[in-house]
């Protein structure tokens, strides 16, 4: 049975991999959330549609270190962590992360500290047992600050240079870290963007390519894929055309 | 963004909310413009179109609990039919009614109060409601049952998603001991034969037959079917076909209707006899064609479904045949089923005891509008009732002369938030 760790357990694209990796062979899930009456209402769903399924429900503090180490030394403690996806996000608009300077803070801390703690405590015991998948949560808006998103896109960058490093860490064994490179996705989170609805993919396609790109071991996967062809064109522009446009 | 009716006949266009949590949705409210819930779009006319805004439930697809002793099973309601029947009936537990589709939703089934083939021994979807939650526009969460609001609760089974959005439901379930039918089909050459084999078939617990009107006969298959023990039978494959576009023309028209109707006849002529049947293609036949309704073109297609009560159901038969022959309306599915006298669980319940007749005609403009509303004249003139469910043409007196008083009890537990094109005809607002 396989031992699967996912935070933010509740979030519409953690929720869509659970369900994929249920249906693959029954499992031991560790669900990690803030809000215990929506884990509890993910976890029942989770266990009545796919029979075999272990849920344990964890809720907490996703930014205290402290527990973060105990949590994820408590699970390792019973035996490996086979599969990990560190979803945590908060898409803050840019104009409310100007204005406020504790919803810039509280983004930085959620779209960054917060997964980087996790994934530190969780590459510890992979690195150690030699094997295991860890994925993380990105954005295909870490590739170039703009100015609609940049508070966002910038915290969301913070976890590309650190899967870089941490990713190499892992060379030469049969553990790997995979950061997903969602664009819009049609969840609750991006409801509260503003947006064009182009482009838009849903969650389950979202987890779906995840899932296979953290099969293969990939360091980085833009999700859907063409948004690998998106965000090269947006790299190679000049900053005199990119400033320019409302994008 | 553009929404129609299953019939395709009209179109709105909307905002379309996904709700994906009731308690926090619950919190941005109230709002303030009109809306109107919709599960799967599987209601045939307007009763889920809203030109303002509208709530879809489809993101509520959780499992809540099931109880394995006594059969409780508590879902969200955007869960649909097909997935419950999938995931239960290998675990030896079953919807207790379905209709003739696994695609609508636990919210929409309520909502509508949906019957089957068993409407005899079963009833309605509602009769197998235990309670439901209910968001109101106000913001106010109620649990509803037979023992705690429970005018609510019989207002909103069958109440079209006008008292409010239901969020979650509790079903009983029951014991099947597999997914197979023992299933027997019989031909039938005029109506007073299907009263017969009808009448041979009390003791069975589905029944249904498929009506051909012909020029100046009839024809028909009868099935009857019950619940089979466990078989050593593979299981068989879904086809996976559908009608990939609207075509610019109805499929079924004058020419391919007499041809379509005579291969299904001697299909089932063939086929007639004793067999075992998976509950899939049993219950849901048309479910195997996907997008079968844009085969109807871009007029799309009306259904009638008119309930006759059992002393008038020969004679209101007769002469709702004998109106489809006087126009220049053809109706290629038809199917005809009797139903029980069973207690109705909510206000505006649809069948009476008696006989329900269901007519597909594909959208020929006024011709076909004026047929409907002669078809709904028979009926009401008989006692009979017009299906709120599959109605997109009815009059506001059609409506009244169908559930009487019940109409004006209904009215106190509408939700003020809410309306739909449908209730604007048929209520007023």
């Amino acid at each position: 049975m396989k031992r699967i760790v996912i935070t933010a357990a509740t979030s519409a694209i953690a929720e869509s991999a659970a369900h994929i990796w249920a249906n693959r062979e029954p499992s031991e899930f560790f669900l990690i959330a803030r809000d215990k009456a929506k884990l509890s209402r993910m976890a029942a769903n989770l266990k009545l549609r796919n029979s075999g399924t272990l849920a344990h429900e964890i809720v907490m503090d996703f930014l205290d270190p402290k527990e973060i180490a105990k949590v994820i030394e408590s699970i390792a403690s019973d035996g490996p962590i086979d599969i990990a996806l560190i979803a945590q996000g908060v898409l803050t608009s840019q104009k409310k992360a100007q204005q406020d300077l504790s919803a810039l803070a509280e983004s930085i801390a959620v779209n960054a500290t917060s997964p980087a703690m996790f994934a530190e405590a969780i590459l510890e015991k992979i690195e150690k047992q030699g094997f295991g998948r860890l994925g993380i949560i990105g954005s295909v808006a870490a590739d170039r600050g703009r100015k609609e998103l940049y508070a966002y896109g910038a915290s969301k960058s913070f976890l590309e240079t650190f899967v870089e490093g941490a990713g190499a860490r892992l060379v030469g064994t049969k553990a790997s870290l995979t950061i997903w490179k969602p664009g819009p996705t049609d969840t609750p989170m991006m409801k509260s963007a503003e947006g064009p609805k182009l482009l838009v993919s849903s969650p389950e396609k979202v987890a779906r390519s995840g899932i296979r790109a953290m099969d293969a071991g990939k360091r980085k996967v833009y999700l859907p894929k063409r948004w690998w062809l998106v965000m090269f064109i947006a790299k190679c522009m000049p900053n005199f055309i990119y400033d320019r446009l409302s994008v | 963004m553009k929404l129609s009716g299953w019939g395709r006949t009209s179109t709105v266009d909307t905002t379309l909310v996904s709700i994906s949590d009731s308690a926090s949705f619950a919190n941005s409210l109230p709002l303030k413009s009109m809306i109107i819930p919709r599960g799967n779009g599987r209601s045939y006319g307007d009763q889920a179109l809203n030109d303002g805004l509208t709530w879809s439930s489809r993101r509520l697809d959780h499992f809540l609990s099931f109880d394995h002793v006594t059969g409780l099973l508590e879902v969200e309601s955007g869960v649909t039919l097909g997935e419950i029947q999938r995931l239960f009936i290998g675990q030896g537990w079953s919807l207790a009614v379905t209709p003739g589709t696994q695609y609508v939703t636990v919210g929409g089934a309520v909502a509508n109060d949906v019957h089957g083939k068993n409407h005899h021994s079963q009833g309605t979807f509602g009769e197998h409601v235990v309670s439901l939650n209910l968001l109101r526009t106000t913001g106010e969460l109620l649990e509803c049952s037979k023992s705690s609001n429970t005018n609510m609760f019989r207002a909103t089974i069958g109440g079209l998603g006008l008292t409010g959005l239901i969020t979650s439901v509790v079903l009983q379930l029951r014991k099947v001991a597999s997914p197979w039918i023992a299933a027997e089909t019989m031909v039938f050459t005029s109506t007073q034969e299907f009263f017969e084999q009808t009448e041979l078939s009390d003791g069975h617990e589905f029944t249904v037959s498929w009506l051909d009107i012909k020029s100046s006969t009839v024809r028909g298959l009868f099935n009857r079917g019950d619940l089979a023990e466990q078989q050593q039978l593979a299981e068989p494959r879904r086809l996976s076909v559908a009608v990939p576009f609207v075509p610019p023309f109805s499929l079924i028209n004058r020419l391919t209707r007499r041809p379509l109707a005579s291969a299904y006849n001697w299909l089932g002529v063939r086929a007639a006899g004793q067999s075992i049947a998976h509950y899939q293609p049993f219950f849901y036949p048309l479910d195997g064609v996907a997008h079968w309704n844009r085969a109807f073109g871009p007029k799309g297609f009306y259904q009638h479904q008119s309930v006759l009560p059992a002393e008038a159901s020969a004679a209101g038969l007769d002469e709702l045949i004998s109106a489809v022959r006087a126009s220049n309306e053809r109706s290629v599915v038809s199917v005809l089923k009797t139903t029980g006298k069973r207690e109705h669980p909510g206000l505006l319940t649809y069948p009476i005891e008696g006989l329900t007749l269901a007519l597909d005609f594909a959208n020929r403009g006024s011709d076909t509008f004026k047929l409907m509303r002669r078809l709904d004249e028979i009926t009401v003139s008989f006692g009979g009732r017009v299906n709120p469910s599959k109605d997109a043409t009815m009059t506001r007196e059609t409506f009244e002369a169908s559930f009487g008083e019940k109409l004006n009890e209904f009215k106190k537990y509408r939700d003020p938030g809410i309306s739909s094109n449908q209730s604007k005809r048929l209520l007023g607002s």
